[in-house]
């Protein structure tokens, strides 16, 4: 039972302040009350290497024969695009007769302080796409980014483009010099990489969580409202929550690929430029030749259109673009998913592949 | 403050305008402050003076697990990195295994195509053979008739006329068969199937 508030009635009774009075509601709520839980979809673990492991969801119906590998961003938690049934990526893509592969990247701890974009491209994600081929008996494999694994993705196809059939990029940066606010928080001169690497090595949860808060500052406020509009209905109050846990549970970074990542991508632009080098490999966007889609959306603070869509243009292939009017979480989870991006993503394979 | 159509807001239409006035006023400040050097500064600062307390607390806790004789952190993440090292090795391994493999299936595959090349050209050679006896047993007068040490028949062009060769011994008399062997009624070579051919990788 909860506790009455005695400071309730003071704001419902003055115009105006019964927003404090609903925020301050919406803030008792989100301490108080358990969160769901969040990747349901069954599915097996076909490989692990260090803190990464691929899991796989069988598909359902008549099965098409080249599989899928999603791929987070790192700072995030994997069941991201597993969060809640009807709101499920993997479910989605596998119920539309994909084979459908999430990599799963794990926290790492201090002893992952040393592992670099290039032990991240070249050993956890090129070893994955091998055994996923190999279990899913292709020769190669479609791959979908998400925001920074958006970006990964499509410095490995152009670093290893033997396995891979095409490449979707979701609200995936590439011309870090249009970034928006985050680029502005971590400008040269603004930000010491260095010293956001704490002792153990990695960048904590506790200094990357502020940071994007900072993005939308009047979202950290709406957000109680809308919790506390959720309240009534126990299933909008579950989906709520679901989306909050995304929020709440970052992921640590390690400080290698903290340092190498802002510093040439963020500080330096040196992706579209074509002077990223990664143990010895120059990361060229024009190797890629497979067919790519960017996808971007309008109401996004992390990404903003204009730092993703100029992958469509660097690649060497056809490429298609498509922007949402969405934001950066609401594409994958909100109701533009399973009505509009879903349905694209499972079009773009099929066209692709048919 | 006038509703736009004409009628007196009540407290709650009012208290929703004053919330969004707000809102909008306070997301504008925002963009303000988060665009000024000085925010940025004092953010940046703010990370710097939170790493470096993080890093005061971790010596501190390793200095007392160290003098209590208890693992540290270090030791911890030491014998992690040894673990996942031993792992990388293993993976290695199964790479090789892999590739091996793979090598293994290719030269299997290769090995079975030609084997089944081999078989189809038997085949062929077969049915070849099968057509050409056909064309033979049309002409059995002349080799059924000819007793031993008659004149041996040379195989002729098709439409050209089979003509005897002349025996060793030179007093038999020569047998001259004016028919065409093409012009016999030959039984017809058992139809080919076309092959499948198999896409290699």
């Amino acid at each position: 039972m909860m506790v009455p508030d005695p400071m309730q009635a003071f704001f419902e009774g003055i115009p105006g302040l019964e927003y404090a009075a609903r925020v301050r509601r919406g803030m008792q709520i989100l301490a108080t009350v358990p969160r769901p839980p969040v990747g349901r979809t069954p599915h097996v673990v076909i490989h692990a290497q260090d803190k990464l492991s691929v899991r796989y969801y069988a598909p359902r119906g008549e099965a098409r024969g080249t599989p899928v590998v999603l791929v987070p961003s790192l700072i995030n938690r994997a069941w991201i695009l597993d969060l809640e049934p009807g709101r499920s990526l993997v479910e989605a893509l596998a119920g539309m007769g994909h084979p459908t592969y999430l990599v799963d990247w794990g926290e790492p701890g201090p002893e992952d302080a040393e592992e670099d974009v290039g032990y991240v491209l070249l050993e956890l994600l090129h070893r994955s796409i091998d055994r996923v081929c190999r279990h899913a008996r292709s020769a190669d494999a479609f791959l979908f980014g998400y925001c920074l694994g958006g970006t990964l993705s499509a410095m490995y196809a152009a670093l290893r483009p033997a396995r891979v059939a095409g490449l979707v990029a979701l609200t995936a940066p590439v011309s870090f010099s249009n970034g928006g606010r985050f680029r502005e928080f971590v400008a040269p001169g603004v930000f010491d990489v260095d010293r956001a690497v704490s002792a153990d090595g990695l960048v904590p949860v506790e200094v990357m969580k502020p940071a994007f808060q900072m993005l939308d500052p009047m979202g950290n406020w709406t957000k109680y409202l809308a919790i506390e509009a959720a309240a009534a209905n126990p299933q909008q109050l579950t989906r709520v929550l679901a989306r909050e846990r995304w929020i709440e549970e970052n992921v640590p970074m390690s400080g290698a690929f903290a340092r190498e990542f802002i510093r040439n991508a963020y500080q330096e632009d040196r992706l579209l430029a074509g002077t990223w080098i990664v143990r010895g490999e120059r990361v060229d966007l024009g190797a890629i030749h497979v067919p790519v889609h960017v996808v971007a959306c309008r109401r996004d603070f992390i990404t903003p259109v204009a730092a993703a869509l100029p992958l469509a243009a660097a690649t060497g292939g056809a490429a298609t673009t498509t922007v949402l009017d969405t934001g950066h979480i609401g594409v994958v989870v909100g109701g533009e998913g399973p009505r509009t991006f879903y349905p694209l993503l499972d079009r773009w394979f099929r066209e692709v592949r048919p | 403050m006038a509703d736009p159509r004409g009628k007196t807001p009540g407290p709650s239409r009012f208290g929703e305008q004053l919330y969004q006035s707000w809102e909008k006023a306070m997301g504008a400040w925002w963009d303000q402050v988060l665009q000024s050097p000085a925010f940025l500064g004092a953010m940046s600062e703010n990370l710097s003076a939170r790493t470096q307390a993080r890093a005061t607390y971790e010596r501190t806790m390793e200095g007392a697990m160290d003098r209590m004789h208890l693992p540290t952190r270090k030791d911890i993440v030491r014998v992690a990195r040894v673990a996942t090292l031993l792992e990388e090795r293993l993976l290695a391994q199964e790479d090789l295994l892999l590739s091996l493999k793979d090598q293994l299936a290719a030269a299997q595959r290769e090995s079975v195509q030609a084997r089944i090349e081999s078989m189809q050209a038997r085949i062929e050679l077969q049915d070849e053979l099968r057509a050409l006896r056909a064309e033979l047993s049309a002409a059995p007068a002349v080799l059924a008739v000819s007793p031993p040490g008659a004149p041996r028949v040379a195989a002729s062009p098709p439409g050209a006329p089979v003509v005897a060769v002349a025996p060793a011994d030179a007093a038999a008399p020569a047998v001259v068969v004016a028919a065409s062997v093409a012009a016999a009624p030959a039984e017809p070579a058992p139809a080919r199937k076309p092959r499948a051919r198999k896409a290699t990788p």
